[in-house]
């Protein structure tokens, strides 16, 4: 029964299949698919008829799908999703259009679950169905992506596709290579309507599908090379997408076989590779991606070698343009491959041609202002680097390019030129100087473009980055002698300064703009400098306090001539033990002077703190400290001549800012008086106190604890007050002979001073002299009080004494007051402000000569500090001209005299004089030139001043008598013209 | 004569149009060779008859002799075949004759076919096997003997009812299982031709099992049914005239499978298929039969044998160490111990002269000298 009926079914089942071809509803009715369905396990005959069926299922679906009344009428497109979205005929028809799922889940459950026979069958059915539909029902050429689109919005295609995958994942090795021809000669059959297919189901097989999609168009362009490929590169593109390592891979097959030919077919695998590039860009990129991989030197060799083979071929003939702008269209490597073909070019004019060509073209899209995806790859971290060090190269060709790609992306990422800016500002160019070349043809900028960044970020960026260099100073140890990139930095920027200045180098850099960008820059540039110059500083500070403790040390030693021996020991071994570390910190100070050095010089050359430019206060303020604590780094150096150079850049650098900003003068001058004096004295002379001598006492032994124990004893009336400390000797003091004060690094200083003071465009200006005067009076001085101009009473100086031993005691202490002092005697009347230093001097030689008057027979020293400080005082009242011509020869002769007749001389001839002549700028007499000048031919000094001196003179005679001809005689000679003096002629006969 | 075909034609002209009703024209012309084909001289008009109604075929000049010798190609769609099949089963189903349908059967798939005519029969015995038409089978059956089990086309036959019903099948269905009962006739043939299928060196260079389900059903189809291997031997029903050609049974191609199987599989489902063999030849003693197992098949089995000592030897493997070989050799010396004393090999000593020349075996040596004297 059963039996009969299942022939039944089959009858009626055939029976309407074969009638129902008018009629879908009928054919599409669930009943006779669910039939269907069953007859594949009932009937197994019947297999090739009902799935004939299902082909006519999914026609109807296609046909449907297609037809214009299945399309929304709004967007004209078909709907997909009718149930929910179409009108009511539409929806009518629904069960029709989504017939075919039915079958597609009965079948796909078949392949899934079912014996392993179906995923063949169904595969090559889905194939030739899908292939059939497509071909008959595409009714215009659309790209690959388009047709997938269009196609698997309709059910029925997207179900067959879903079954074709899934039977794929089924397949065994041979029954996929019967596929992949099934699909391939379909292909071949509709070439225009598969290859979306081809392309949509070639990721099951990649490279078996790539490949073979290659020879075929490489057949088809051997017989005939005006073919157009859209379909063959329509489906490499698409599958490029989820399958470049095996479009690689067939590339690199196809490219080893197009070098070594051995079949004819394979002479036309590079022209062939070359055309097919032109229609997709992916393509290209695989090509290019794959060639760059296997580039080497000998493959170069045997392309050169084998062009005439493809050249010769007519199908290369057009090829060159397209050439051309195939690196604009490469999303990576694209400046890898133009780098190559620069490396080339020395050697092969063609490179030349094809560089020119491309980066004409890609200069004019940039400036354009269009977009292309060359961008992308030239602003990747990877090419980037490749480009900076490209542009270090020797070969003209490859640094140019680098050069000129890196413009080109710069147009467009700032941050990018910033960096190169930066990274080629860090490189040495000692052994290569085509690299400050391409720095420079950097800064120029791309022609041409209006926003082009500038590239004072750029400086700014290198400079930050030092910064914490220096600050840090934890760098990765580098071979000694390997220049640090701050030096680099600067030297560069040094060498672009001065071209710049010179004015016919790199015409490419706008002058004001490389000077504008790195005042800008100054801030960061003084931070640099700051931090470099405190260091040494530090260091120049600690090495001085050492060797004077070293120095006192060896002193103390002698003096109390104990443990010697061991002393020295100890220090012996310290010694050895501390000089590699040593060496090491010299070699690290010496890159930091000659640090500073640069940028001393930088600043120099971009005139830094000139009137010009505009700096806000602070940064004058440092630009001004800075000088001067590099000036004073600048005198440890070795030699005179590193020493003089240092100075001199020092000079321009504190001239230009004292003479365009007074505060910067103010700053300076107070920065080298009160570092020369106070922090830095050592380096001219200053006589060197042991700081650290105390700190050896022991608690219990402190001078106060002592006074206390012997306060009450029998010398309890004597205080412990010695020259020395009990149990420890005395106080160490340096022999004098070791205070000589340097000449050289004085007059150095000096000259630093004058740089501050001298006004270039007022000569006679002598502000900053007072300045300096002033600022020593303040300084100097410790009390508030009494510092005024005029010399009191000599009975007052008992008041200030001891204020005035203290001033006394400066002196000595820092020989070098007196040559500042001189330096501002030269220039009347800033000696005027210094008036209490002058007073001090004076008082306390008075009473010290006074004192010497009780043990008189003891005779003076030549080199006597007394009688030293006593002629330096009388000389430079004399060159400031704050005593009258006949004393003003005191100074040479004071010598000749005793204790007490000095002690007279000092309070009569100078005290009294300056007390009633009050030394103040009023003495002077300023002149047409603003020069300030005391006729002394109209200030007539009074007799009693000079007739002390004279006097005494008279006495001496025999060993003063020229001085007293020069000094009273000839002056009275001179006035004689006009008023002798008989008096003064008859005491000379007198004497004679 | 010539009257009578064109009468007989025109009749067929006038009543159906071909094209119009297929399925009917065919039906009423194989009512019309009912009667014909009784008549020996009306052979020639009872091919064309089938050719032009039946199958529609059309050679490329009607008339024409020697053009007619070229393949003639058939104008019907699946659906025309489908509906063919449909009539034919219909019509084999119809009480009548066995000789006639048997003789319609011949005539209809001859031993030389179109690829589609050969593909119909396929489809039409595939279908007749699902829906278990008895008469078709048996019709069937005597067509598969007539023809030869072993030609290509009884082989191709049985191809597509193994993949019919075993690869593209979940379970193997009932109908093939019952194949035995509904036609004993056509399943001994059946296992003739796929006997000779599988695990045949002759047919491919590896041996290769048969599918599972296959091996399965044949087994149970032995195990049920002890004399399905005697069904072929049943006499044919033919036509007056006609001569019956040798029978064959499927022992000798079974055997082969059961003894070779050790070297591929290990399936328990070969021991119970060699138990059944076993009996079955047992059984053979009572009816006498000499031709059961023909020597030829019986070498084949030595030969395959031999060829695997031979890739033992290569790898150096000693015969008598390999387990598989053991088991071939036990399975053969029982087989041909039963074979021996039941008396159904042709040609006995050449065989065990060829036996002898196998690497020895204990059980096949006794078997040997046993029979040698």
């Amino acid at each position: 029964m059963l039996r009969q009926n299942l022939l039944d079914q089959l009858k009626h089942f055939i029976e309407t299949v074969s009638n129902g071809h008018s009629c879908p509803q009928l054919l599409t009715s669930p009943n006779l698919i669910k039939l269907a369905l069953g007859f594949l396990e009932e009937l197994p005959a019947t297999r090739d008829i009902v799935f004939e069926y299902f082909a006519l299922l999914a026609e109807i679906s296609v046909q449907l799908y297609v037809s214009p009344e299945m399309a929304d009428p709004k967007t004209g497109m078909p709907v997909s999703q009718v149930k929910q979205a179409g009108n009511r005929q539409q929806q009518q028809r629904a069960p029709e259009y989504e017939a075919f799922n039915l079958v597609k889940t009965a079948l796909q459950s078949l392949v899934w679950k079912g014996p392993p026979a179906w995923s063949p069958l169904i595969a090559n059915w889905s194939l030739e169905l899908v292939a059939k539909l497509s071909d008959k029902y595409t009714q215009r050429r659309m790209t690959i992506t388009a047709s997938c689109n269009y196609w698997l919005e309709c059910s029925a295609m997207h179900g067959l596709m879903t079954l074709i995958n899934s039977c794929f994942r089924k397949l065994t090795q041979p029954e996929e290579e019967a596929c992949v021809e099934i699909m391939l000669n379909a292909f071949h059959r509709f070439p225009m309507t598969f290859d979306w297919i081809v392309a949509r189901l070639g990721g099951c097989f990649p490279y078996k599908i790539i490949m073979q999609i290659l020879q075929c168009g490489i057949k088809r362009f051997v017989d005939d090379y005006r073919c157009h490929l859209d379909s063959e590169a329509g489906i490499l593109d698409y599958m490029t997408s989820c399958h470049e390592q095996h479009l690689r891979a067939a590339f690199r097959e196809m490219l080893r076989e197009g070098f070594a030919p051995k079949k004819p077919l394979d002479v036309a695998v590079v022209p062939f590779l070359l055309i097919t590039t032109n229609y997709s860009d992916t393509i290209l990129q695989s090509l290019v991606n794959v060639l760059v991989e296997i580039y080497t030197e000998d493959m170069c060799e045997v392309i050169v070698q084998k062009s005439p083979l493809w050249l010769s071929n007519k199908m290369f003939a057009g090829m060159q343009p397209t050439l051309n702008n195939a690196v604009l269209r490469l999303n990576e490597r694209g400046a890898t491959l133009l780098l190559t073909a620069g490396k080339m070019a020395e050697k092969y004019v063609w490179c030349q041609d094809f560089l020119d060509n491309s980066m004409q073209e890609l200069e004019q899209w940039v400036l354009n202002q269009r977009n292309f995806p060359l961008l992308a790859d030239l602003a990747y971290e990877e090419t980037k680097y490749m480009l900076w060090k490209s542009c270090l190269s020797t070969n003209l060709f490859e640094q140019q390019t680098a050069v000129r790609l890196l413009l080109v992306v710069s147009s467009q990422h700032p941050n990018i030129y910033y960096q190169t800016i930066s990274q080629l500002l860090k490189k040495s160019y000692a052994q290569n100087p085509n690299g400050i070349g391409a720095l420079i043809r950097l800064l120029g900028g791309q022609s041409g473009m209006v926003n082009f960044p500038g590239f004072t970020p750029g400086f700014k960026m290198v400079l930050e980055d030092i910064t914490l260099d220096v600050q840090v100073n934890n760098r990765l140890p580098v071979p000694p002698g390997t220049p640090t990139e701050a030096f680099n930095t600067f030297s560069n920027l040094n060498i672009l300064a001065r071209m710049h200045k010179s004015k016919n180098v790199a015409p490419y850099i706008k002058a004001q703009h490389l000077n504008q960008a790195l005042n800008e820059c100054l801030p960061k540039i003084l931070q640099i400098f700051e931090c470099t110059v405190n260091k040494l500083v530090l260091r120049m500070d600690r090495d001085a306090a050492e060797r004077i403790a070293e120095k006192f040390k060896a002193q103390q030693s002698k003096n109390n001539n104990n443990n010697n021996e061991l002393c020295n020991g100890k220090d012996y071994g310290k010694r050895t033990k501390l000089e590699p570390g040593e060496d090491n910190v010299d070699d690290e100070d010496a890159i930091r002077m000659r640090l500073a050095h640069l940028i001393v010089d930088l600043l120099n050359n971009i005139e830094a703190g000139s009137r010009t430019t505009v700096l806000r206060t602070p940064l004058v303020l440092k630009l001004a400290t800075l000088s001067v604590k590099y000036f004073f780094v600048g005198l440890t150096e070795k030699t005179v001549i590193r020493r003089a150079a240092a100075s001199h850049r020092s000079y321009t650098l504190l001239q230009r800012q004292c003479s365009a900003r007074k505060i910067a003068r103010t700053v300076c001058l107070r920065e080298l008086v009160e570092r020369a004096l106070f922090y830095h004295g050592h380096l001219l002379g200053q006589l060197e106190v042991y700081q650290r001598d105390e700190l050896e006492i022991p608690e219990h032994e402190h001078l106060i604890l002592q006074n206390l124990h012997t306060s009450s004893g029998a010398n309890s009336n004597r205080s412990v007050l010695h020259s020395g400390i009990i149990g420890r000797g005395l106080r160490p003091v340096l022999p004098p002979s070791e205070r000589n004060c340097d000449a050289e690094k004085q007059a150095l200083y000096l000259k630093a001073l004058n740089a501050c003071c001298a006004d270039l465009e007022k000569p006679n200006n002598v502000e900053g002299y007072s300045l300096v005067s002033l600022l020593l009076v303040e300084l100097v001085s410790t009390d508030v009080m009494y510092n005024g101009l005029p010399f009191p009473d000599e009975e007052f100086t008992r008041v200030t004494m001891e204020r005035d031993m203290l001033i006394r005691r400066a002196f000595i202490n820092s020989p070098v007051l007196w040559a500042v002092l001189g330096l501002i005697a030269g220039h009347r009347p800033a000696l005027c402000y210094s008036s209490v230093l002058l007073r001090a001097l004076c008082a306390t030689c008075l009473h010290h000569w006074r004192g010497k008057n009780v043990n008189r027979f003891q005779p003076t020293a030549a080199n006597d500090e007394l009688m030293l400080c006593t002629k330096k005082m009388l000389q430079l009242l004399a060159m400031s001209q704050l005593i009258p011509p006949p004393l003003t020869n005191l100074h040479l002769i004071i010598e000749h005299f005793e204790s007490a007749e000095i002690a007279l001389l000092l309070r009569e001839c100078i005290w009294n004089y300056l007390k009633d002549h009050v030394p103040s700028p009023a003495l002077f007499h300023v002149d047409n030139n603003g020069l300030h000048w005391r006729n002394t031919k109209l200030a007539k000094v009074p007799p009693q001043y000079v007739d002390p001196l004279r006097h005494l003179m008279q006495r001496k005679l025999s060993t003063l008598g020229p001085h007293y001809h020069q000094m009273f005689i000839m002056g009275e000679l001179m006035e004689g013209d006009s008023e002798p003096d008989p008096t003064a002629r008859l005491q000379i006969v007198e004497i004679d | 004569m010539s009257m009578s075909i064109d009468s007989n034609k025109l009749l067929l002209r006038k009543g159906e149009m071909k094209m119009d009703n297929y399925p009917t024209c065919a039906v009423e012309a194989l009512t019309r060779l009912e009667t014909l084909i009784a008549s020996r001289n009306k052979q020639n008009m009872v091919m064309q008859i089938i050719s032009e109604f039946i199958f529609l075929e059309r050679t490329s000049k009607d008339g024409d002799v020697r053009k007619s010798q070229a393949l003639p190609i058939s104008q019907m769609n699946l659906f025309q075949e489908f509906q063919l099949i449909i009539a034919l089963i219909e019509y084999f189903s119809r009480p009548g004759r066995d000789a006639t349908r048997n003789a319609i059967f011949l005539s209809l798939f001859g031993s030389h076919l179109t690829p589609q005519r050969s593909k119909l029969l396929s489809r039409l015995i595939s279908t007749a096997v699902s829906g278990s038409v008895a008469p078709l089978l048996s019709s069937a059956g005597t067509w598969m003997q007539q023809v030869g089990c072993k030609t290509p086309l009884s082989l191709e036959v049985a191809q597509n009812i193994v993949s019919d019903f075993i690869s593209y099948s979940r379970k193997t269905p009932e109908q093939l299982k019952q194949l035995p009962m509904v036609g004993p006739h056509f399943a001994a043939n059946f296992m003739v031709a796929v006997a000779d299928l599988y695990l045949n060196e002759q047919r491919s260079q590896t041996l290769n099992p048969p599918p599972d389900a296959l091996l399965d059903t044949i087994t149970e189809w032995m195990a049920e049914n002890p004399t399905l291997c005697q069904a072929s031997q049943q006499p044919l029903v033919l036509p007056a005239g006609a001569i019956a050609m040798p029978f064959t049974t499927p022992l000798a191609g079974l055997l082969r499978w059961v003894v070779l199987a050790p070297l591929v599989s290990n399936r328990s489902a070969y021991s119970n298929l060699h138990l059944s063999l076993l009996r079955a030849l047992q059984q053979l003693v009572s009816s006498g039969e000499s031709t059961a197992l023909p020597s030829q098949d019986l070498m084949q089995i030595v030969k395959s044998l031999q060829s695997y000592c031979a890739r033992l030897a290569e790898s150096k493997t000693d015969p008598e160490a390999d387990a598989a070989y053991q088991k071939c050799m036990e399975r053969f010396a029982q087989a041909v111990q039963i074979a021996l004393s039941s008396n159904c090999i042709t040609n006995q000593i050449q065989l065990l002269c060829l036996l002898e020349s196998l690497p020895p075996h204990k059980l096949m040596k006794i078997v040997i000298e046993a029979h040698k004297k």
